[in-house]
């Protein structure tokens, strides 16, 4: 991975790191905490989904299903952004927390 | 409306798209708009639902096989939801007949790459450790952004020729990576579609779920199955696709 935190210098440092040296396969701890929320967050969105479809008075569930699923990129920012940050990986975490603010933004804009 | 017609239209779209290794996107709007008769964007708006579920899905996967290069697809993405969120504004204003327009040439693309081989190939994670041209790499991820926001697809069989080809990333790496892009470009645009009331969850829900359940088989018997007649049979129903889009534009169809 090019930003692996246990590469030499740090991780990813910007384009200098991106075209540098890139040890590819590389898992981190970011990758695990972005693995098992996105499955918890696919496995609960189905389990909404089902049952909205069976029971049409569940209907809210569902909805909240669809909202755990579209919500899991948002999350998954955040997770990652507060794992980078906790590794001094200051410019990941800064790039996760900027997509965090465009995927919020783009919400609020389209209910504008 | 049928509750199971929907469902097998997302196990189709997630089978066939996990085998020759595209999203669900390109069969899931045409299908919501031919079979089902759903106005374009709330189709759009469905289909985003399902490429989110269909990425989480893999994503995950590869995730915990370290695939993703997540500081590569962090810079890319910031592009890309740029143009998602562009996209999704966009389309409130742009006039359908451009988007079906828009749409027909994408699914051409689509049809050519898939008669050229797909985008699958051998999940090699290993290659020249450098990436090469990443400005070329980030305004394409803009303008796949831009089409998810527009047309509802994932655009990965544009993102993963152009990381392996023109960026120098191993197959294997650029598919993984852009399985857990893709999802984040699309929750990007299907945020702006549910937050104008064009996401209808009646359509969504059982799409989603039969995407998760397609995908999930496809990738199990995806060495099993005869990839070159599956190839030929999506080409030709997807030049379909591009011709029924094309006729709409032009005035084929009002809707």
């Amino acid at each position: 991975m090019s930003g692996a935190p246990t590469e030499a210098g740090g991780g990813a440092a910007g384009n200098a790191a991106v075209d540098g040296p890139t040890p590819w396969g590389e898992r981190t701890r970011a990758h695990g905490l972005l693995s098992g929320l996105l499955v918890w967050a696919t496995r609960a969105a189905a389990a909404a989904f089902v049952l909205d479809i069976v029971d049409r008075r569940l209907h809210l569930v569902g909805v909240a299903g669809a909202g755990v699923l579209l919500a899991a990129p948002l999350v998954a920012m955040l997770v990652a952004a507060a794992q980078y940050a906790r590794e001094r990986d200051w410019r990941e975490a800064g790039l996760a927390f900027l997509l965090l603010v465009m995927l919020v933004a783009g919400a609020w804009l389209g209910r504008a | 409306m049928s509750v199971l017609g929907l469902g097998a239209l997302g196990f189709g779209a997630g089978f066939v798209g996990s085998i020759v290794g595209i999203g669900g996107g390109v069969f899931i709007v045409p299908g919501l708009l031919i079979l089902f008769g759903l106005p374009l964007r709330q189709a759009v708006a469905a289909s985003l639902v399902g490429v989110v579920a269909t990425s989480a899905g893999s994503a995950a996967v590869y995730l915990g096989e370290g695939r993703v290069d997540l500081p590569l697809a962090l810079r890319l993405e910031v592009m890309a939801v740029a143009g998602a969120v562009g996209g999704g504004l966009a389309a409130a204003w742009i006039p359908p007949h451009l988007l079906y327009l828009l749409f027909a040439a994408v699914v051409l693309y689509a049809a050519l790459a898939m008669f050229r081989g797909g985008v699958k190939g051998p999940s090699s994670v290993s290659g020249p450790a450098e990436i090469r041209h990443m400005g070329i790499g980030m305004t394409a991820s803009a303008g796949a952004g831009m089409a998810s926001g527009l047309l509802g697809i994932g655009g990965g069989f544009a993102k993963v020729p152009i990381m392996h080809a023109i960026m120098g990333i191993p197959l294997g790496v650029a598919a993984a990576t852009s399985a857990f892009m893709v999802g984040l470009t699309a929750s990007a645009s299907a945020w702006i579609y549910w937050m104008r009331g064009d996401l209808l969850m009646a359509y969504a829900a059982p799409v989603a779920l039969g995407v998760l359940a397609g995908s999930a088989i496809g990738a199990r018997v995806s060495d099993r199955v005869p990839t070159l007649w599956i190839r030929i049979a999506l080409t030709g129903i997807l030049l379909y696709v591009a011709f029924e889009m094309a006729w709409r534009a032009l005035g084929g169809v009002a809707r």
